[in-house]
């Protein structure tokens, strides 16, 4: 089959493996339909996650046909399409049944960090992710959500990723009626972390970034203020928003950006060129500074271990309450389906650009550089748009 | 006023609230007994930790960045040099490639074999 495979540090190329079987009984095998590009695949692919290993397929977004299934799979049947959590969890254990699926202790045994994800390096359990003809699922009566009749596939391939970790990232927040929210970032995870807080009972939302058409979305996609950090006076970005917040600061502060963040070239030449850090840690700096005392700081966005330089002394100084995680994704599926159904949310709007799979290292290469206005990356295998409604 | 602000203000209305699912339960149809899964590939496992019952089987260990990850995963993931070591296997990864890039291809052996020929040649030259 074809998958798109890991290189090196920005070097990915489509080629044909093995296909996926099944390794377990509680498996199945998709047919993929769509795969989408997250923003956290660029961490991968500029080489900032630990055990990332050459040959590994990305991919934790996608949906697909069941093809093939496993003895012990009780819920699908060979045909059935479905959206899958990027999480890997076994439904049962300690974490599962607290509803941490993204802390599932059955399908990650190379670290105690994380549960197993698709397509997240060796860090997350070693799996081949959805950037391909064919992906196993395991534990596919846990995970995987059939898709309703009466919606595509790119109606709800967001469910399985962004849509439900923006929410989340808003929800941790704890957002009160009449708060005001920050988001640093306006990718896709931080425009529907902005679209949420307004659903949450936000009284004002602004997001902060540097990019003249992504702030663009913020406004009409999310309705937000937008702030480009880049223009501000004397680029003091915390002043500007503790200005714009009466002098106090913002009362929920949320990092949508991860480990990525441009805005302070400390942190640019310690994290990203010297890897002294795990990547640069601007955007959660900017929100422990930028919110107000008692306030509440999320992190949503993905940091690699070991460790970087944040502020924490700012942050127990003024009492704040830390949130953070990889999104609990089974969670929210079904509330979040009932939102995309009742148009409160518009998921597949975020799609601007779709490649056939063979090309998905020019999708790469443009999200990356974020050129042509791009905001999400869809890439479609042979014969998928035939499978998918 | 947008009559979708504030649909989930109601605490009751938030899926994750609160965090922690109370009372624990596990979801309706997962596995009460999971059968080990058949080991097919070498599997690195955080230490003083068994395999889990499910797990991913891409690109296992090899060659020199295989070993500094075996290494690697005698440390537990709280410790640093963990990472620096998985860090470090990444690199040599990404090298290990290259060279073998380089071997494959009939040119370098082509212009390996000029080289040692020249070289031969030379020193025959000199004896003489």
């Amino acid at each position: 089959m074809l998958a798109m495979t890991y290189q090196g540090k920005r070097k990915i190329r489509v080629e044909s493996k093995p296909e996926p079987r099944i390794e377990h009984p509680g498996d199945v095998i998709l047919d993929v339909t769509r795969a989408a590009i997250c923003g956290s695949d660029l961490h991968l692919f500029h080489a900032l996650v630990p055990d990332t290993r050459l040959g590994s397929t990305f991919g934790h977004e996608f949906t697909g046909v069941v093809a093939e299934v496993g003895s012990a799979v009780e819920t699908l049947r060979k045909g059935d399409r479905v959206v899958v959590p990027f999480n890997i969890a076994c439904g049962a254990c300690f974490f599962c049944e607290r509803g941490l699926f993204a802390s599932c202790e059955n399908s990650n045994p190379c670290s105690t960090l994380v549960g197993g994800c698709f397509g997240y390096s060796h860090t997350t359990g070693g799996y081949d992710g959805g950037q391909a003809e064919r992906v196993r699922v395991p534990y596919a009566d846990v995970g995987p959500m059939k898709i309703p009749d009466d919606m595509s596939d790119e109606d709800v391939l967001f469910l399985s990723d962004i849509l439900p970790t923006g929410y989340q990232a808003a929800e941790m927040g704890e957002i009160k009626p009449g708060e005001t929210v920050v988001v640093f970032g306006a990718g896709p995870v931080g425009l529907f972390t902005a679209k949420s807080a307004w659903l949450l009972g936000a009284e004002r939302v602004i997001v902060v970034d540097c990019i003249d058409y992504r702030l663009e979305w913020a406004r009409k996609f999310a309705g937000a203020e937008t702030v480009d950090f880049r223009a501000v006076p004397k680029k003091d970005i915390v002043g500007f928003l503790r200005k714009m917040t009466d002098g106090r600061g913002a009362d929920v502060c949320i990092d949508a950006v991860g480990c990525e963040a441009r805005g302070s070239k400390l942190h640019s030449a310690l994290g990203l060129g010297l890897m002294l850090e795990s990547g640069a840690p601007t955007a959660i700096a900017w929100a422990i500074d930028s919110v107000r005392r008692g306030g509440n700081v999320v992190l949503i966005g993905v940091y690699g271990p070991p460790f970087n330089l944040i502020p924490i002394g700012t942050a127990m100084n003024k009492g704040l309450t830390l949130r953070m995680g990889q999104a609990n994704v089974k969670r929210y599926m079904p509330h979040l389906l009932e939102h995309i159904r009742a148009g409160r949310i518009d998921a597949k709007a975020l799609i601007t650009h779709r490649f056939p799979l063979e090309e998905i290292p020019d999708a790469y290469r443009l999200f990356d550089d974020k050129k042509d206005g791009v905001v999400k990356c869809v890439v479609i295998p042979p014969g998928a748009s035939a499978r998918a409604s | 006023m947008d009559p979708n602000v504030a649909v989930d203000a109601p605490l009751e209305n938030r899926p994750g609230v609160p965090m922690e699912r109370s009372p624990a339960a596990p979801e309706p149809f997962a596995p009460r007994e999971i059968p080990p899964q058949e080991r097919r590939v070498e599997v690195l496992v955080e230490p003083e930790h068994d395999l889990t019952p499910v797990f991913g089987t891409a690109a296992p260990p090899h060659g020199i960045s295989g070993a500094i990850r075996r290494a690697a995963y005698t440390f537990p993931d709280y410790r640093v040099r963990r990472w620096l070591l998985l860090l470090l296997a990444d690199r040599l990864e990404s090298q290990e490639a290259r060279i073998a890039r380089v071997m494959r291809s009939p040119v370098a052996w082509i212009g390996g074999g000029l080289v040692l020929a020249a070289g031969a040649a030379s020193l025959f030259a000199r004896r003489r």
